[in-house]
């Protein structure tokens, strides 16, 4: 897997991943966005025939993230679930993977696909849950991209993507801002949104990280 | 037939005779016989499929009244591919039966209809019913069809040459193949334009139906096809699809006639030519008028009726207008760009003088200098009758799927009845056992046995009648019955007024809010977009306009026309006015390069300091250049590791590799080996493995089974939201944990069948291996290389770094995704 050095726009070192993740080097800290647990069966109560799979992949590639950054906390900034939450095959998966990383700090933002969550599964996820914007050193975290006057914004929410020639779908990216940035979607079964151009951007594909 | 004849008696009252074909599908009719009758538009076709039935019931109109407490029923379906068509089939028909005192009363029903007309169409309360293949997949979806369409005597498929090859076909067969099921005597009838395959066009509507009946009307329509010469000063470009050009010698040919039908080949096109000619229009404004898919039916009605009353002097109009509408008072038809087939030459010539009997007359305007040879060698394939023949498909699972979802909604079936049934189609003659089982697995497992779809629910099967029970799914599918062909669309409609029409999702998703475009003849400006609707002002003022690109768009040529096409090139040049005017234009090639005869393979190898490039021109239409782009790519790949590209249009295609001597060492025993057609299907499997044919095509059957959920004008509601997936993400997620799905397999399939055209590629290669090699080094650009020189730049990046770095990360991808 790919790993970049780089810095914010404030000047912040941080260290980004090519399965889509970035850790913030002095807090030890490793930051996603917009996992979407659950996702696949939701389509698939609807009559829409999406494979168990992508779950198990994704908490594959977190466990491999961990393993090479050895993070203290992973934040995940917002859009844990997809939506209603049902004991399904994806909640027994997720438990499992935190009972092997039981040492970790898991910190969620909540998003707007969060909103059914409620006590019970938080307990049940065993995170801790926050709401709304959350202050790390000299960063201001949250779900939905905006600015702040005094600290550099980290984000997710957009699914931030862009076309190459030659490849015909999306591929997902990092988009560093001068005064915000927003990662890349974490799930893989999920869709990027192209972004206006003008930005640093640093695209993700298979592991590979290609700054554009 | 007897002096008291009804439908006779009102032939002689309107001072018509009846034609032969039509007295033979009647008689057909009265013994209880199916069948397929071949006649071009304006022939009399409606008369002849619905004359005899009619007649049944003339005179009964104060019988029926008396009786009318009791409500109608069903007794014939007219089933017309387009929307377009629909209204004024309805007008004629009525008129029919009103005329014979009938008492019959026609209903129309398909996607624009209100709610009225919907429910009466459903419950079928009307006599004859007027729809769309799609309207009626709908009606089989609902409960009640069992008794609606119990009286059924007749179905009458119109401008069955549309449907057939398509899946829209497909699903009509299956919806044809349940109603024979249920009616062992209901008589099919099917109206079609001349096609090369008159009998196959006939087994395929008929399979269930023995001793079908084919009427050949053996017309063949006067056709005065003219070709608009550029001036003896114009300068031809050599690359281009527009004609903006030949606006001026366009508007005089105009001012020739009463009323013309200006046909252009995609929607786009047509606004552009709407707007240039509006800018130097002489006449009353309102004399021009636009006609295309993506406007409103209320706009689309109201240029149609001014066409019926000779309202108009011109409409600038695409493929929507291509089909059986009457218009007596238009006089000509102006092609502006090659029509790529013959077929649809005859057919929108069949739109001018609109009269058995009389010529028609067509102007075809070339839009670059090659279309001068196109047109030349159409002139000569009308003169020799030639017109394509029309492939039905085979095994298309997801349109079976769509409808054992919509039979499982309304019916509930059986599994082994249902088979049967399917298997009745021409479509699914061949299906296997293994096949349908995998077919009802997607639909009540979720895939294949392997992997695992937990939760998943769609049909259930309860004593072994499958049937769906959530009434959200039932809900759901019945709007995704209907998107065959339709791309996600969005409404515009105006802030403070109506609907001016649709366009695709991803024209609307590029425009930034404030940005104007221009569509249905005016400049609009977006306001914002909100639950599938766009909504627009109209733009004041002057400022930058961008014209809307619609999908789908050109068609490449056909296969009969490339033939003709080869044929052309190698005859002398004759004295026909095209020949005359692209004479500077072959000279040039012959000079820099060479001119094919049809027994030889042109070969033109252009080096750069930096890269290489290596033209083909096998005339034989952009897909199967394509087809043939990436087949040599691979099999050149595998002798050095090259990077190659390659584009492709109708004419030829080119490879493109960033080595400079990359073909240098290519000479007639290598060129062999990569034209061969031996191993075909295994290369072919392996370019659609790297490719992304197959995930294109899965595009559509995402649609067609109901996993994209149909992004309806108004009706995406927030509940269905989280269900937003492209199909690309289905796709990869069915690609990496369910590699056995039925549905990839389809797409792979019909990748190398339908997106390759493997057995056309393996007929192409089996000629071009028959043909002298003629390779030239060539030093500059010639006509033939530069539309594909010009096509290439398109795609082009600039930076070579950037090209490294991105072909990396596209190896990766490829190599992850195996």
């Amino acid at each position: 897997m790919d790993k970049l050095a780089t810095t914010l726009g404030d000047g912040t070192a941080v260290c980004l991943y090519g399965e889509r993740a970035l850790a913030l080097t002095a807090e030890r800290c490793l930051l996603i966005a917009d996992l979407h647990l659950g996702k696949e069966d939701l389509f698939r109560r609807s009559g829409i025939s999406v494979p168990q799979g992508p779950t198990d992949k994704d908490l594959a590639r977190l466990t491999t993230l961990l393993a090479l950054s050895a993070p203290e906390r992973l934040l995940v900034l917002g859009d844990f679930v997809h939506g209603a939450i049902h004991d399904a095959p994806w909640l027994a998966a997720w438990q499992r993977w935190r009972g092997m990383h039981r040492e970790l700090a898991v910190v969620v933002i909540a998003g707007n696909h969060d909103r059914q969550v409620d006590a019970a599964h938080i307990e049940a996820f065993d995170v801790e849950w926050l709401r709304g914007d959350v202050e790390l050193g000299p960063l201001l975290l949250r779900h939905e991209p905006g600015v702040d006057a005094d600290r550099h914004v980290i984000a997710g929410h957009l699914h931030p993507g862009l076309r190459l020639p030659g490849i015909a779908r999306s591929l997902p990216a990092f988009v560093l801002g001068r005064r915000s940035s927003i990662l890349p979607a974490f799930a893989s079964f999920s869709g990027c949104a192209r972004v206006p151009r003008g930005e640093r951007m640093i695209v993700c594909c298979g592991g590979v990280l290609v700054e554009v | 037939m007897s002096d008291t004849d009804p439908l006779l008696a009102w032939f002689a009252k309107q001072g018509w005779q009846p034609l032969t074909h039509q007295l033979e599908v009647h008689a057909a009719q009265d013994a209880g016989l199916s069948g397929l009758l071949i006649a071009p538009t304006g022939s009399g076709k409606t008369l002849a499929l619905a004359g005899a039935w009619v007649r049944r019931f003339a005179g009964r109109a104060a019988q029926i009244a008396r009786k009318r407490r009791a409500p109608a029923s069903l007794k014939c379906l007219w089933i017309t591919p387009m929307k377009a068509l629909a209204l004024d089939t309805h007008s004629h028909l009525q008129a029919l039966a009103d005329a014979l005192d009938s008492g019959l009363k026609f209903e129309l029903r398909s996607g624009d209809s209100l709610s009225g007309a919907r429910g009466r169409a459903r419950r079928g309360a009307c006599d004859g019913l007027v729809t769309t293949p799609e309207s009626l997949s709908l009606l089989l979806s609902y409960p009640e069809a069992r008794e609606s369409f119990a009286n059924l005597e007749l179905v009458v498929v119109d401008e069955w040459h549309e449907l057939l090859g398509s899946k829209r076909g497909v699903l009509l067969e299956l919806a044809l193949a349940r109603l024979a099921a249920l009616l062992p005597k209901l008589q099919i009838w099917g109206a079609s334009a001349s096609i090369g395959n008159p009998q196959q066009a006939l087994a395929v509507l008929c399979a269930t139906r023995p001793q079908a009946r084919l009427v050949d009307a053996r017309l063949r329509r006067q056709l005065d096809l003219r070709t608009l010469l550029p001036g003896p000063t114009q300068r031809f470009a050599f690359a281009g699809h527009l004609g903006i050009a030949q606006l001026r010698q366009v508007l005089e040919e105009i001012g020739k006639a009463r009323s013309s039908l200006c046909f252009v080949n995609v929607r786009s096109q047509a606004e552009l030519w709407y707007q240039a000619l509006l800018s130097v229009w002489p006449y009353a404004p309102e004399e021009l008028a636009l006609h295309h898919g993506s406007l409103s039916m209320a706009q689309r009605q109201s240029v149609e009726q001014g066409l019926r009353e000779s309202r108009l002097r011109a409409v600038v109009c695409t493929s929507a207008l291509d089909l059986g509408v009457d218009f007596p008072g238009v006089e000509q038809v102006i092609q502006i760009g090659s029509p790529r087939g013959l077929a649809r030459l005859l057919q929108r010539a069949g739109r001018s003088q609109h009269r058995p009997h009389l010529a028609s007359r067509v102007v075809m305007v070339p839009t670059h200098a090659f279309e001068l040879i196109e047109f030349a060698a159409m002139q000569r394939s009308v003169e020799l009758g030639e017109v394509e023949p029309r492939a039905p498909l085979a095994l298309s699972l997801d349109v079976l799927i769509q409808h054992l979802v919509s039979v499982a909604i309304g019916f509930g079936f059986d599994a082994d009845d249902m088979l049967r049934e399917v298997r009745s189609c021409h479509a699914f003659r061949d299906l296997d056992d293994v096949d349908f089982e995998r077919c009802l697995d997607v639909i009540v497992r979720g895939g294949s046995a392997l992997a695992g779809y937990a939760d998943f629910q769609r049909v259930v099967c309860v004593d072994g009648i499958y049937s769906v029970q959530d009434r959200r799914q039932v809900a759901r599918h019945r709007m995704g019955i209907g998107t065959i062909t339709s791309d996600a669309a969005i409404g515009v409609k105006l802030l403070r007024g109506g609907k001016l029409g649709e366009v695709e999702e991803s024209f609307i998703a590029r425009l930034a809010p404030g940005t104007r475009f221009h569509f249905a003849g005016r400049a609009l400006e977006l306001v914002r977009v909100h639950d599938m609707v766009a909504q627009v002002r109209i733009a004041r003022g002057k400022g930058a306009t961008v014209v809307p690109r619609w999908g789908g768009g050109s068609l490449p040529i056909s296969a009969t026309l490339g033939a003709a096409l080869r044929r052309e090139l190698g005859l002398a040049p004759a004295d026909a006015p095209e020949r005359v005017a692209a004479a500077a234009m072959l000279a040039t090639q012959a000079q820099r390069s060479r001119v094919p005869h049809p027994g030889q393979l042109l070969i033109e190898r252009l080096t750069h300091p930096r890269r290489g490039e290596l033209y083909l021109y096998p005339f034989a239409g952009r897909r199967l250049h394509e087809g043939l782009g990436a087949l040599i790519a691979l099999r050149l790949s595998r002798l050095s590791p090259l990077s190659l590209s390659y584009s492709a249009n109708d004419y030829g295609l080119v490879l493109n590799s960033s080595t400079p001597g990359a073909f240098a060492n290519l000479e007639s025993e290598g060129w062999r080996a990569l034209l061969s057609p031996l191993k075909l299907d295994e290369d072919l499997g392996a370019v659609a493995n790297l490719g992304e044919l197959a995930r294109r095509k899965f595009r559509e059957i995402a649609r067609i089974v109901g996993f994209t959920p149909p992004n309806l004008p108004g009706r995406a509601a927030r509940s269905v939201r989280y269900l937003q997936a492209s199909s690309s993400m289905l796709f990869e997620v069915l690609r990496e944990h369910d590699p056995q799905h039925v549905l990839l397999q389809l797409a792979q399939r019909e990748a190398l069948g339908a997106e390759l055209d493997q057995a056309m590629l393996g007929e192409c290669l089996e000629r071009l291996g028959r043909q002298e090699l003629l390779t030239v080094d060539i030093d500059e650009l010639t006509p033939f290389s530069f539309p594909l020189w010009a096509e290439y730049q398109r795609g082009e990046v600039s930076s070579e770094d950037w090209r490294t770095r991105i072909e990396r990360a596209a190896a990766k991808l490829d190599a992850d995704c195996g």
